[in-house]
C-alpha cells in the first residue's frame, strides 16, 4: 500500500506539515479561519534534536498493535491497509495511545476519543496534505515493496 | 558611531492572516522573525532582511510580503538613496562594497530591443508538433581536411566536439560558491537533458565524477582542484581567463566557506581564504594562452575540446580572434550582467560591456577573418529566456550558458546576498542546515523542466521562422530587427531596423 | 566568410556558391554535397546503416552552417550531368522521369507529361534525396 515516508535527510524542521495537517482535519476551507488563535492538534509531529528533524505519523503497520489492543473495536485496518478509528465506537480509554511504539496515536482535543493519521482519507484533501505541502520533498506518499511495517 | 541606515526593504505581516506558526522564524538564517510570547505575535526586524523571500514562499497563510521602503532622503536626481547609503556604509566601515549576482543597474538590455522574424507566404512556417525541429548541435572546431579512405569514404578528421541536445549549458559555478546539493542538481539535470554543467574553478567533488560525460571542468588562475584525474573525468576543459561580473579581477572565497569537503575538492587547506589571482601568472599573451591550451590537450591526449572563457570587454573582437588562433575549440564570452558569488560592487556595476554587442562584434570579426569555423562561440552573462537564446544564436552564438536562470529554477530569489554565505534557499551556502534545504531530487527536476520548456519555445520560434535546425539559425541576423536602437548600435549588432526590408 | 559575395541576394545564388565551395574547393562528391545542403534529420540519420550514418553525421558536423532549411527545389547542371535536389522537408516538389535515354526533371509532373506523355518511369524523390543523371559513367561510355 501507499504509505507516508519521511526522509530525515531532507526534513528541515519547519513544522509546516503540522499546520497543514491541522488545517486538513479542521473541516474548514480557510486556513486562517481554521488555525488563527487556536492551539493546533496535528496528527503528524516533527521531532527536533539539534540539526536532526523528523516528522512522525502513523505507519499503518501491517500488524497494527493499536488495532489489536483496542478494547472497543473502534480501531480497524481497512482493505486498503489504512488503520482508521471510529470515533463513535471509541470509549476514550487511550490504550492505543499507550501501545503505539511511534507515538503516532494521540488523544483528540475533545478528550473523549483518540485520533490518528488516516492519510487524509477522512477529509476533503484527497491526498495527504502534509506530503503536498512539504517544501523539500522530505515527506513522500508512495508504494515501497518489502517495507511493510 | 555607525550612521543608521533605514532598511531598503520592509517585512510586512498581515496580522489578520498570521497564525504564529513560526515557520518564518525557523526558515530565516538572518534571524529576521521572532515570536513574542508576551503578545503571542510574530515580530520582524527588517534591518536584517535581505529580501530573499524564503519566508514569503513558505508562509502557509501568505501573511507575509516584502515591500520597498518608502523612507526617502530629500529627492535628488543625482544622489539617489542607494548612492547616499553606500557612502554612509563606506564611511561606517572603510571597506570595499561587496555584491553578488549580476549587475542590476538600469543599463539598456539589447535583447529587449531586438525582434524575431516569422515566415509569411513566401517561406512557410513549420509546425514543430508535426515536423522535426532540431535543437541538437555540436560545439568545437568544424574545420577539417577532407581525407578519404581506400573505399573513398570520408575519414573523421574532426577535432573532438561536444554534442548538445539543447543549445543551453549551465555556466560555471564553483563548489564553494554554491552548495553540494546545487551542484548535484546541475549535474543530474545536465545528464538528463543531454547537455553540460561546469564545475567552475572549485574542483570537482569526488561524488560527481560519475557525471563526467556531462561535465565541463574549469582551469582558472587559482588552479584549484586541477590534476590529471580531474581533466580526464570531464567532457571538456574550460580555461577561465575572466568572468563577466568582475572582469580584470580574481576571486576570493573566504576561509569560512572552505569546509572540509570544499578543502578536499579544491585541494587547499581548510579554513584558509582561497585567492584566485586576477591573471593567470603564466599567461600574459595569446602565445602563452596557446601553451596552456596545448598543455591541457596534451594532458588529455587531444580527446577533449578546450574552451577559453573571457569577460566581454572593450577590445573583445581582437581578443577573440587571438583566442581562435590559440588552438582553443570554443570561446565562451561572459557579458557584464553575468552573475557571481561575490564581487566588488563598483567592478560588477561598471566594468565590461553587454554580451549582445560583444557577441555580434566577435562573430563578425571571426567571419571577416575567415576563422569562424575554427571555434564555436558560447555566450552567457544574462540569458534570461528562450527568446534571449534565439536572439543570441541569430546574432552568431552556437549555444548559451545559463547561470542565474538556473539558480532561479533552484529557488534563488536574486536577493544578491550570496557573499554573506547564509543563503536561505540552500544554494550559495556551505552551512549544512541550509544546504539541506535544496533537495536535489526536486532541484534537478526543476532545472530539467526549465530547459525543456525553453527548448519547446525555441522550437516554436524556429518553426515560425521556417528554420528547422538550430545550426541553420546561427548567425542569421536577417532574422532580427532592431527597435529603439541608434545607428551605432545597429551597426555593431549587424541588424536592420524594424520595418526595413532586405 | 567563405569568400563569396552575394549580389543577387537569392537562395539560388547562395546554393550555387555552396555547391562551388563544397565540390570545387573542398572536394566533396555531389551526393555528399546534397547531404550537407539538404541534410537528413538526425532522427533519420540514426536509422541508417552504419556507414551512411557515420558519413552523414560527419558531414553535418563539418558543415552545419551550410544546411539550407527553407523551401527549394534545384537542378544543378554540370559537365556531363544533372542533379535534382529538393529541400529536406519537401516543401517544394521535385518530379523526375525517364523515357529511353532522356531524363526529365520538373516541379510538376504535368509539365513533363506536356513534353512526353508516354513515360517509362516517373517518380517523386524524397526531400533531400539527390537524383543524379549522368551522360557518361566513370569509364566515359554513354549510359
Amino acid at each position: 500500500m501507499k504509505r507516508i515516508y519521511v526522509n530525515e535527510k531532507w526534513c528541515l524542521g519547519c513544522h509546516l506539515c503540522e499546520y497543514e495537517c491541522a488545517f486538513a482535519n479542521s473541516g474548514l476551507t480557510d486556513i486562517v479561519k481554521a488555525l488563527k488563535g487556536k492551539p493546533i492538534h496535528p496528527r503528524i509531529t516533527v521531532e527536533d534534536c539539534g540539526e536532526i528533524h523528523f516528522a512522525v505519523n502513523c505507519r499503518h503497520c501491517t500488524d497494527a498493535v493499536c488495532v489489536r489492543s483496542c478494547i472497543s473495536g473502534a480501531l480497524s485496518k481497512g482493505e486498503d491497509g489504512v488503520v482508521r478509528i471510529d470515533k463513535e465506537k471509541c470509549v476514550g480509554c487511550l490504550t492505543c495511545v499507550l501501545v503505539c511504539p511511534y507515538g503516532a496515536v494521540m488523544p483528540a482535543p475533545d478528550g473523549h476519543a483518540a485520533m490518528k493519521c488516516q492519510l487524509c482519507t477522512d477529509n476533503l484533501m484527497g491526498e495527504p496534505n502534509c506530503v503536498r505541502h512539504c517544501p523539500n520533498n522530505a515527506i513522500v506518499f508512495e508504494e515501497r515493496t518489502g517495507e511493510g511495517v | 558611531m555607525n550612521m543608521f541606515i533605514y532598511p531598503e526593504y520592509e517585512v510586512v505581516r498581515d496580522e489578520n492572516k498570521c497564525i504564529a506558526c513560526r515557520v518564518c522564524e525557523r526558515q530565516c538564517a538572518n534571524e529576521v522573525h521572532r515570536f513574542d510570547p508576551d503578545t503571542g505575535r510574530m515580530i520582524a526586524d527588517s534591518e536584517k532582511c535581505v529580501n530573499c523571500h524564503r519566508c514569503v514562499c513558505l508562509c502557509p497563510t501568505h501573511a507575509l510580503k516584502i515591500v520597498k521602503s518608502d523612507d526617502t532622503y530629500k529627492r535628488n536626481a543625482n544622489w539617489d538613496n542607494q548612492t547616499i547609503n553606500e557612502v554612509y556604509k563606506q564611511a561606517n566601515s572603510g571597506g570595499v562594497l561587496l555584491s553578488s549576482m549580476g549587475n542590476p543597474k538600469p543599463y539598456p538590455v539589447f535583447w529587449d530591443k531586438m525582434l524575431i522574424n516569422a515566415s509569411q507566404v513566401t517561406n512557410p512556417p513549420i509546425d514543430p508538433l508535426r515536423e522535426p525541429m532540431e535543437t541538437q548541435l555540436y560545439l568545437g572546431k568544424r574545420t577539417a581536411k577532407i581525407e578519404r579512405d581506400e573505399k573513398g569514404k570520408l575519414k573523421n578528421t574532426l577535432a573532438p566536439q561536444l554534442k548538445l541536445n539543447v543549445p543551453i549549458l549551465f555556466s560555471a559555478m564553483s563548489y564553494g560558491s554554491i552548495s553540494y546539493n546545487a551542484h548535484e542538481s546541475l549535474a543530474r539535470a545536465a545528464e538528463e537533458l543531454g547537455t553540460y554543467y561546469n564545475t567552475g574553478e572549485g574542483g570537482l567533488h569526488k561524488d560527481f565524477y560519475k557525471y563526467g560525460k556531462n561535465t565541463i571542468v574549469q582551469v582558472a588562475s587559482g588552479r584549484f582542484g586541477v590534476f590529471e584525474g580531474y581533466l580526464e573525468s570531464a567532457a571538456a576543459i574550460e580555461i577561465k581567463m575572466g568572468q563577466g561580473a568582475k572582469p580584470g579581477i580574481g576571486g576570493h572565497l573566504p576561509g569560512a566557506k572552505i569546509s572540509a569537503d570544499v578543502s578536499e575538492t579544491r585541494m587547499i587547506p581548510q579554513g584558509v581564504d582561497a585567492i584566485s589571482p586576477a591573471p593567470h601568472h603564466d599567461i600574459y599573451s595569446i602565445e602563452d594562452l596557446r601553451q596552456l591550451v596545448y598543455s591541457l590537450k596534451e594532458a588529455t591526449a587531444y580527446k577533449k575540446p578546450v574552451i577559453v572563457k573571457i569577460a566581454a570587454v572593450h577590445n573583445i573582437a581582437a581578443i577573440a580572434s587571438g583566442i581562435a588562433r590559440s588552438g582553443a575549440d570554443v570561446i565562451a564570452i561572459d557579458g557584464y550582467r553575468g552573475g557571481t558569488g561575490a564581487a566588488p560592487t563598483r567592478i560588477r556595476d561598471n566594468v565590461g560591456i553587454p554580451i549582445e554587442l560583444a557577441l555580434a562584434e566577435v562573430d563578425q570579426r571571426l567571419r571577416d577573418e575567415g576563422i569562424r569555423d575554427d571555434v564555436s562561440i558560447l555566450v552567457g552573462g544574462s540569458i534570461r529566456s528562450s527568446a534571449d537564446v534565439v536572439k543570441a544564436i541569430a546574432l552568431g552564438a552556437d549555444a548559451c550558458y545559463i547561470g542565474t536562470a538556473a539558480l532561479l529554477a533552484l529557488g534563488c530569489h536574486l536577493c544578491r546576498t550570496c557573499h554573506a554565505g547564509k543563503c536561505n534557499w540552500g544554494i550559495a551556502t556551505q552551512r549544512p542546515d541550509l544546504v539541506k534545504r535544496l533537495n536535489p531530487d526536486l532541484g534537478y527536476k526543476r532545472l530539467v523542466n526549465l530547459v525543456t520548456a525553453w527548448n519547446h519555445e525555441i522550437q516554436e520560434m524556429m518553426g515560425g521562422m521556417g528554420i528547422n535546425s538550430i545550426e541553420a539559425l546561427r548567425g542569421n541576423r536577417l532574422m532580427l530587427r532592431g527597435l529603439g536602437l541608434n545607428e551605432a548600435e545597429l551597426k555593431i549588432l549587424g541588424i536592420k531596423y524594424a520595418g526595413e526590408s532586405m | 566568410m567563405f569568400g563569396y559575395r552575394c549580389t543577387l541576394q537569392t537562395d539560388t545564388e547562395v546554393i550555387t556558391y555552396i555547391i562551388d565551395y563544397l565540390v570545387r574547393k573542398r572536394g566533396l562528391t555531389l551526393r555528399e554535397t546534397a547531404h550537407v545542403i539538404a541534410a537528413s534529420f538526425w532522427a533519420t540519420i540514426g536509422q541508417k546503416n552504419e556507414t551512411d550514418r557515420e558519413q552523414e553525421t560527419l558531414l553535418r558536423r563539418m558543415f552545419p552552417s551550410l544546411l539550407v532549411t527553407g523551401p527549394f527545389s534545384i537542378i544543378l547542371g554540370y559537365e556531363g550531368g544533372l542533379m535534382a535536389l529538393g529541400d529536406r522537408l519537401k516543401l517544394r516538389s521535385t518530379v523526375c522521369a525517364e523515357k529511353g535515354d532522356i531524363a526529365y526533371i520538373s516541379s510538376e509532373e504535368s509539365a513533363i507529361r506536356r513534353i512526353e506523355p508516354d513515360l517509362d518511369r516517373v517518380w517523386s524523390p524524397a526531400g533531400g534525396e539527390p537524383v543524379i543523371f549522368e551522360l557518361y559513367d566513370k569509364e566515359g561510355r554513354a549510359q
